[in-house]
């Protein structure tokens, strides 16, 4: 689907010194725009799109049907985010529909079950050092984050010279330093045994998605998803989902005292 | 499975402890009783290993420890009185505890009067949850892995010899097992207190629970069905959904999955920190 970065991918350390200085670049365009737009409806240069989560889905929603690139890095978090299930199902349709999409997710902190779920997907989804959020639309706009509008997160749009070569900067240094999906340690090494999707799975129940998000984001049916739940259970050695979590928190955490960061594990 | 806190913290805050010499006096005679009556058990079990059970008692079951609540729950109902030592052990099916909770409770309601006492040291924070949900007042005390029961204040029952890989049962009536089965007896309950004031002193893993909802969640992480679940703590089906939906909302996830995740990540880090000494209640 996406084309790999057009050099292999450095070590750790490097990598994470390279990225900072043009994230922190990015973040200060970022910073003073966010405090100007925050008293303004924006100028020329760009503008708040959406405030509040949801509402900058339904905006990115909206407007993914038009583009024809997107580049974006973003973080997976190690809490659950409930938006993550129908991010990855929009982004398989969009993708479906012809747009080029490569995504980086930041390493800080994710899951070895969203790795999984990540590398289940075939989508070219890559992982790195990535401090900042960021999306670059077309290669011509830059999605921010906004300032806070009445508590609320917000969004923002920005289409100035500054801000796009700052972004593409930060955006080829992320890329050179990131890899693969699939190359990295995820639950396939917690849980041996159980099949790639069955990972993906755990990884979405994991991430508190519902029955009716695993099987949207896997592309299955209702049915497959509560035969592959089952088929875990009987994996794990147990017969209810509340102790499956029990049992795979446990396995994770064996893994996590072995190793600090299993997702980055090479 | 994590242990209970320190005795002394516990005590302390249950205030039906005593000071540290009389905590020491108590350990002590428990130990010695228990190390007379448990050579006895070993004589005992090395002779019905060979032979039938006889007048002087024998070996009454055989098997895994659901036939042996099996068996209890049969005969019980001729029963008047029933004293019972009992080390949970980590190595036994994690819904056995459930399970005898419901027997328990069944005899009890029968009309059978029963004591019932722990080994705190084994008893992790969600069985003291799941023995202070019981309106049966259970007790904790610092016993050695030595199980007891004794009926009607005379019929003995220890663990007996190995039959065929499996663990056994069996039933003694001779005076000196007897007596020894009383001093021991005596000695744990002295030192005894009770699980619901334990469970009420200790720092829970999931703040702002109900004793209920913390009890709920002790058997969900025992793999129980909703079923079984709501009859350990004889509530309706809906009620203890409901008991799930509130923890579900109280650890900030909405599927069951994920609160057994975040269960388990919250025990995980309740045991990485170490108690603060002194601290009542960790």
């Amino acid at each position: 689907m996406t084309a790999g970065p057009p050099t292999p991918p450095r070590t750790g350390d490097s990598h994470e010194d390279d990225v900072a200085r043009p994230a922190a670049a990015l973040e200060r365009r970022r910073a003073a725009l966010a405090g100007e737009w925050a008293r303004t409806s924006g100028d020329d240069r760009g503008r708040i799109v959406a405030v509040g989560q949801e509402n900058f889905h339904r905006w990115l929603f909206t407007h993914l049907r038009g583009w024809r690139q997107l580049d974006s890095t973003r973080h997976g978090g190690p809490r659950p985010t409930p938006d993550l299930p129908s991010s990855l199902a929009h982004n398989r349709r969009s993708v479906q529909r012809g747009l080029r999409m490569t995504s980086v997710f930041a390493a800080e902190g994710l899951p070895p079950g969203l790795v999984d779920l990540l590398a289940e997907q075939d989508l070219g989804y890559r992982v790195a050092h990535a401090p900042l959020d960021m999306k670059i639309v077309d290669g011509s706009q830059v999605l921010l984050e906004g300032p806070t509008i009445d508590g609320e997160r917000s969004i923002m749009l920005a289409e100035d010279r500054v801000s796009l070569a700052l972004a593409h900067t930060y955006w080829s240094v992320l890329l050179r330093g990131s890899r693969p999906a699939d190359d990295l340690v995820g639950l396939r090494e917690v849980l041996r045994g159980a099949t790639s999707r069955q990972h993906a799975v755990l990884g979405l129940l994991a991430r508190d998605a519902t029955d009716r998000q695993v099987a949207e984001v896997l592309g299955v049916s209702l049915r497959t998803v509560g035969t592959e739940v089952a088929a875990i259970k009987r994996l794990l050695g147990v017969s209810t989902r509340f102790a499956a979590g029990l049992e795979l928190g446990r396995l994770l955490r064996a893994v996590e005292a072995s190793d600090p960061s299993p997702s980055l594990r090479g | 499975m994590t242990r209970a806190g320190p005795r002394g913290t516990l005590a302390r805050v249950t205030g039906t402890g005593a000071d540290d010499a009389t905590r020491v006096r108590h350990g002590r005679e428990i130990t010695e009783a228990a190390a007379a009556l448990w050579s006895r058990q070993h004589q005992l079990a090395t002779r019905y290993a060979a032979t039938e059970a006889d007048d002087g008692g024998g070996v009454v079951v055989v098997g895994a420890a659901e036939e042996f609540t099996a068996w209890l729950f049969d005969r019980s109902p001729t029963w008047r009185t029933l004293h019972s030592v009992r080390v949970t052990g980590e190595s036994e099916n994690p819904d056995i505890l459930p399970a005898a909770m419901r027997n328990n409770r069944r005899i009890v309601d029968d009309g059978l009067q029963m004591v019932s006492v722990f080994a705190e040291d084994h008893c992790g924070p969600d069985v003291l949850d799941l023995l202070a949900s019981q309106p049966i007042p259970y007790l904790l005390a610092p016993v050695p892995a030595l199980n007891l029961k004794v009926v009607d204040g005379g019929a003995v029952l220890l663990e007996g010899p190995r039959v065929d890989g499996h663990r056994s049962l069996m039933s003694v009536h001779d005076q000196t097992s007897m007596s020894l089965a009383r001093r021991y007896w005596r000695a744990v309950l002295r030192a005894s207190r009770s699980a619901r004031e334990a469970a009420e002193g200790r720092a829970p893993v999931v703040p702002g629970l109900t004793p209920r909802q913390r009890a709920v969640l002790a058997l969900l992480a025992r793999d129980v069905s909703d079923e079984q679940a709501a009859e350990v703590l004889d509530i309706s089906v809906r009620t203890l959904r409901s008991e799930v939906a509130a923890v579900k909302t109280l650890l900030g996830v909405s599927s069951r999955f994920a609160a057994g995740l975040e269960l388990g990540r919250r025990m995980a880090a309740a045991r990485a920190v170490p108690a603060a000494p002194g601290r009542p209640g960790r």
